[in-house]
């Protein structure tokens, strides 16, 4: 019964989405639209409460699949959260809503797995349900070349790195014979790894494949296309809330920073200069926020690297501050960039004029902006200061110092969005914005929200109960 | 009948066949078969390590695998007929290069 208790919000979430999608093959009119998009807020929210008042550290459900400590119920928590914003600022394709739903419920199912995984089944199952509601909602719209080619893409290349995150998987389980993952922590610091040749290939091609999910360099190649391709509530969802739950998932293995520290060391480099020197070169506003996505990662593993180190403020502690601080951020920005309607890519010019037809909305996304580019009151600012202070009392001087460098050279191209938002136009006649009274308010919202916790940081922070 | 250690070798042959398989092969649904192989490898891989330490966890992580590569085939053959319908070719290079809307 009590293990009913601790499964109730995955239950919810496949119950729900099934039931979202069976009600949504009847022909859809907007009455019923807008009812698929509350009865899936209802049922992302009921998930939410059932995870909630889960006890922490009750027992694991399902021989240890799902476990609920404390950090694992923030995280499921936070991405339910971001899922449902999602639900409620995206637009809903008419044709298909309940598909449209009952994939983003799927998708959060995934998400959950991911936050709570207890054993390496439970982590392969959750990025797999997550990816494959993923591939379906970036092609959505597949009548638009674009988002089929992108679709595909990610399809074969986020399969290719599937394939190698679950032999890796496959290499550990034999050479350890568990599948626990506090099991095999254990195990691991008992053995050691470095007598266990095979465990370390195996942990390699793992991190190949998270590397790949997080779309860190070197393995960033599909981010920009995708990004470009999916329509822009997915595009947010994508960067903020799939990205945090593989790197919720990721912590129990930070053990590997004793032996594949230095790869990771590099990765995280590479992406924080790499992904802010090609957002340089960038143009079109959806790809610039693709490259800043890859360097933001190569920010969050700091705090990986850093582990439970850390004065006050764990990197753990920071990077969970970090999730939330960077998806309001990014699922805001895509998010609003989706209410400009263009018949091709979004190019910097094209946000010409925006500021004059939509004042509300031009603020929104500077909000939005200046927290992607770490620059004070916005919450960005606090979220890479922990992250980077953890990284310092951790003993890393060189990544902090990169990570610096990489931001000072982002708010060059987040520059440019601004000056492009507010500069006055030449005339941009194609300029079409649509959103309804409910997607601004909560965009206007989220700005909001990011400016307070900005101001005040210790409230989130007490908020979820990290430090 | 084959020894672990044997079986191991075998996945691992067989999962740099599907990954040469997936640089080389162009075509969307040869790459496809070769990602599957990959699967297949892993999920030997899993068979081979229960084997090896004499526990059931790693054949249940196999039917796990099974289901999951074949929604991800489901959901790219889906993909390959749309592709299909448009490009009137399946070559992934051509598609990737095609920037016309």
């Amino acid at each position: 019964m009590s293990q009913l208790a601790t499964l109730a919000p995955d239950i919810i979430m496949a119950f729900g989405g099934t039931l979202v999608l069976l009600l949504g093959t009847r022909r859809s009119d907007k009455a019923v639209n807008d009812f698929l998009r509350w009865l899936s807020v209802i049922i992302i929210g009921g998930a939410a409460l059932a995870l909630a008042y889960t006890r922490p550290n009750s027992l694991p459900a399902a021989e240890g699949w799902i476990i609920s400590s404390s950090i694992n119920i923030v995280f499921g928590v936070i991405f339910l959260a971001i899922l449902a914003w999602t639900v409620l600022a995206a637009k809903a394709p008419e044709h298909a809503a309940g598909e449209w739903h009952a994939l983003l419920i799927y998708a959060g199912n995934g998400m959950l797995i991911l936050a709570r995984s207890g054993s390496l089944a439970a982590l392969f199952l959750g990025i797999e349900i997550l990816s494959l509601s993923l591939y379906v909602l970036i092609s959505f719209f597949c009548h638009r070349g674009m988002a089929l080619r992108g679709g595909t893409m990610y399809l074969v290349l986020a399969a290719f790195a599937s394939a190698f995150l679950v032999f890796g998987l496959a290499l550990v389980y034999a050479s350890f014979g568990t599948l626990d993952l506090a099991e095999l922590a254990q195990r691991v610091s008992s053995k050691g790894l470095f007598h266990a040749p095979m465990a370390m290939l195996g942990f390699g091609l793992f991190i190949v494949g998270v590397g790949f999910k997080l779309a860190a360099v070197p393995f960033h190649m599909w981010a920009a296309d995708v990004y470009e391709a999916s329509p822009g509530p997915v595009a947010g969802l994508i960067a903020s809330a799939s990205k945090g739950a593989v790197i919720a998932a990721f912590i129990p293995f930070l053990f590997l920073v004793n032996t594949h520290g230095d790869i990771l060391w590099l990765i995280s480099a590479a992406s924080m200069i790499v992904g802010n020197l090609m957002g340089l070169l960038e143009l079109r506003v959806k790809r610039i926020l693709a490259y800043s996505s890859i360097a933001h990662i190569g920010y969050i593993l700091v705090g990986y690297l850093a582990g439970y180190n850390g004065v006050g403020i764990t990197g753990v502690g920071a990077m969970i501050f970090y999730v939330v601080a960077y998806a309001l951020a990014i699922a805001g920005a895509f998010t609003a960039l989706s209410f400009i309607e263009r018949d091709h890519e979004l190019g910097v010019r094209d946000l010409r004029g925006v500021a004059r037809v939509s004042p509300a909305l031009a603020f929104c996304i500077l909000v939005f902006i200046i927290s992607l580019a770490g620059i004070p009151p916005a919450i960005g600012f606090f979220g890479k200061l922990y992250l980077f202070s953890a990284g310092v009392s951790a003993g890393y001087i060189w990544l902090p110092v990169l990570g610096l460098l990489g931001s000072a050279i982002g708010v060059y191209y987040y520059l440019r969005i601004i000056v492009n938002l507010y500069m006055t136009p030449g005339e941009n006649p194609n300029l079409k914005i649509s959103y309804t009274p409910l997607q601004i308010s909560i965009i206007i919202a989220t700005a909001a929200a990011i400016v307070f916790f900005g101001c005040f940081p210790q409230t989130m922070i007490t908020a979820l109960k990290l430090f | 009948m084959l020894p672990a250690e044997q079986a191991l070798i075998l996945a691992a042959i067989l999962f740099v066949t599907g990954v040469i398989g997936v640089i080389v092969r162009r075509n969307l649904i040869f790459v496809l078969m070769s990602v599957e192989i990959m699967f297949n490898a892993a999920g030997l891989a899993f068979v081979a390590g229960s084997a090896l330490h004499g526990q059931p966890d790693g054949q249940i992580f196999f039917i796990f695998i099974l289901p999951v590569a074949a929604a991800e085939v489901a959901i790219g053959l889906a993909l390959a007929v749309l592709v299909f319908q448009k490009y009137r070719t399946l070559d992934l290079w051509t598609i990737a290069r095609s920037r016309e809307e």
